[in-house]
């Protein structure tokens, strides 16, 4: 019998390779000089999908323990690995599978456990797939930008959400957060940016008092670690839904590049950085005690997001290129903090 | 021989690294029985699309292990239902969550 580690490492690995073709893809768009032109067209469905995506799709395999779930990450690491190798429609079709694996897993929890926040990941999925079928279609990848967004944004409020049941009852919990999230939904739907700006703005403002990082914050050592990369990721949040605001139908010029960074770097990666010393252990069986050091990396991302955000709103184009580039060196310092965290504590 | 109380007490080293509460105070632990062949200890989750069940019954094994030293087979199983309830919480874990006194 293979351990689990054994059978999980791979597709972990295959997510990362997407990241590691991502960045490098990320790098080409701002300027530098790597190489791969082809590779910068899929920048946002190597991150998204193959990266975030099989990471993503691995958790909730894993939380579900069924077999065919497994699928969801082996299909979405298979699609990154043909993007990469300069196959986008095989790719798209990949991705598409394995997001409809991803859904099944999502219908198979709302079963078991009718509740809103398993609602809100299951539309998270939904919008996921939708945004991989338009792509597979011959869709430019700029149209399934909304879709593939609010899959992550209602990836995390779900699971957040889930976790604010420890939290006091209040009644208007609930009937609070519809609002927010039907006018997300509703920008999702009809492409449009400020819409959708403005949905994201009042959903973070909503999690910010509805989620337990408000008491979290006060605890001390992992758990607090967590807190503040989610409030930090709250605080980026907040700013690319402002930034939306401002975005024209079909805009993708800089402040476009700084609204959609402040979203996946600033939240979806502070929210990685958080969420990764609670889900290694879950998900590979290897331990990740808690260091002070763990503050460092997510520094450095906050620090090079803020240098490219100046670099993207004054139009600096080499601000721009070198906080790009230490967005890279903080991703890549996260990596080697928790690689040196878990064989440490195997030796012991 | 170890009590419920004891083996009890060693789940509460088992931190839910997400709230930063232990298991036992959260109600997680469903059922604690001792038996002559060993010991079982029954958790459930908040929803099966938590991914820490796996994570938290190896931790809550290996807590087991180490306060029956091992004398013992000890065994975690993790229950589809019954379903977690705010009011599993004890007074303390809701205080911690700002719950009124």
């Amino acid at each position: 019998m293979i351990s689990v580690t054994a059978r999980r490492l791979p597709l972990l690995m295959a997510g990362a390779l997407s990241l590691a073709a991502g960045i490098i893809a990320g790098e080409g768009r701002l300027g530098w000089p790597v190489g791969g032109a082809d590779l910068a067209l899929v920048h946002g469905p190597l991150m998204i999908c193959g990266f975030f995506g099989t990471v993503i799709g691995l958790e909730r395999a894993v939380a579900l323990g069924k077999a065919w779930g497994y699928g969801s990450p082996l299909f979405t690491a298979l699609g990154g690995v043909a993007l990469i190798a300069g196959h986008p429609w095989a790719g798209a079709v990949l991705l598409l599978a394995g997001s409809l694996v991803f859904v099944a897993m999502s219908l198979a929890v709302i079963l078991r456990q009718r509740e809103i926040f398993t609602t809100v990941l299951g539309l998270g999925g939904l919008a996921w797939a939708a945004g991989n079928l338009l792509w597979s279609l011959g869709g430019d990848a700029a149209g399934s930008v909304p879709l593939w967004a609010a899959f992550l944004v209602l990836t995390i409020a779900g699971e957040r959400l889930e976790l604010s049941r420890f939290l006091p009852p209040w009644r208007w919990r609930t009937p609070t957060l519809l609002p927010p999230l039907l006018v997300l939904l509703a920008g999702m739907g009809l492409g449009s940016w400020p819409v959708f700006g403005a949905g994201l703005a009042l959903l973070t403002l909503w999690s910010v008092v509805n989620d337990v990082v408000r008491r979290t914050i006060r605890q001390a050592g992992l758990t607090r670690y967590v807190a503040v990369c989610l409030l930090s990721g709250y605080a980026w949040a907040l700013a690319a839904g402002l930034l939306m605001l401002r975005l024209s139908p079909g805009e993708t010029g800089i402040v476009y590049d700084a609204a959609l960074h402040a979203l996946f770097v600033g939240f979806v990666f502070a929210m990685v950085f958080g969420h990764a010393p609670v889900i290694l252990p879950a998900v590979l069986r290897v331990a990740v005690p808690y260091k002070p050091v763990f503050y460092l990396p997510l520094a450095a991302l906050h620090a090079s997001l803020g240098l490219r955000m100046a670099g993207d709103l004054a139009d600096i184009h080499a601000v721009r290129q070198w906080g790009g580039m230490l967005n890279a060196v903080a991703i890549a310092l996260f990596i080697v903090t928790m690689l040196v965290t878990v064989l440490r504590a195997r030796k012991r | 021989m170890l009590t419920q109380d004891d083996i009890r007490e060693a789940l509460r080293q088992v931190i839910d690294p997400d709230v930063g509460v232990n298991i036992v105070d959260l109600g997680l632990v469903e059922d604690i029985r001792i038996a002559p062949e060993g010991i079982y200890v029954d958790l459930i989750m908040t929803t099966p699309a938590c991914p820490q069940s796996a994570y938290l019954s190896d931790e809550s094994e290996r807590v087991v292990r180490a306060a029956a030293k091992d004398a013992v087979g000890v065994s975690v199983a993790v229950l589809d239902s019954p379903f977690w309830e705010p009011s599993r919480m004890s007074a303390s874990a809701k205080s911690i969550m700002g719950w009124p006194g």
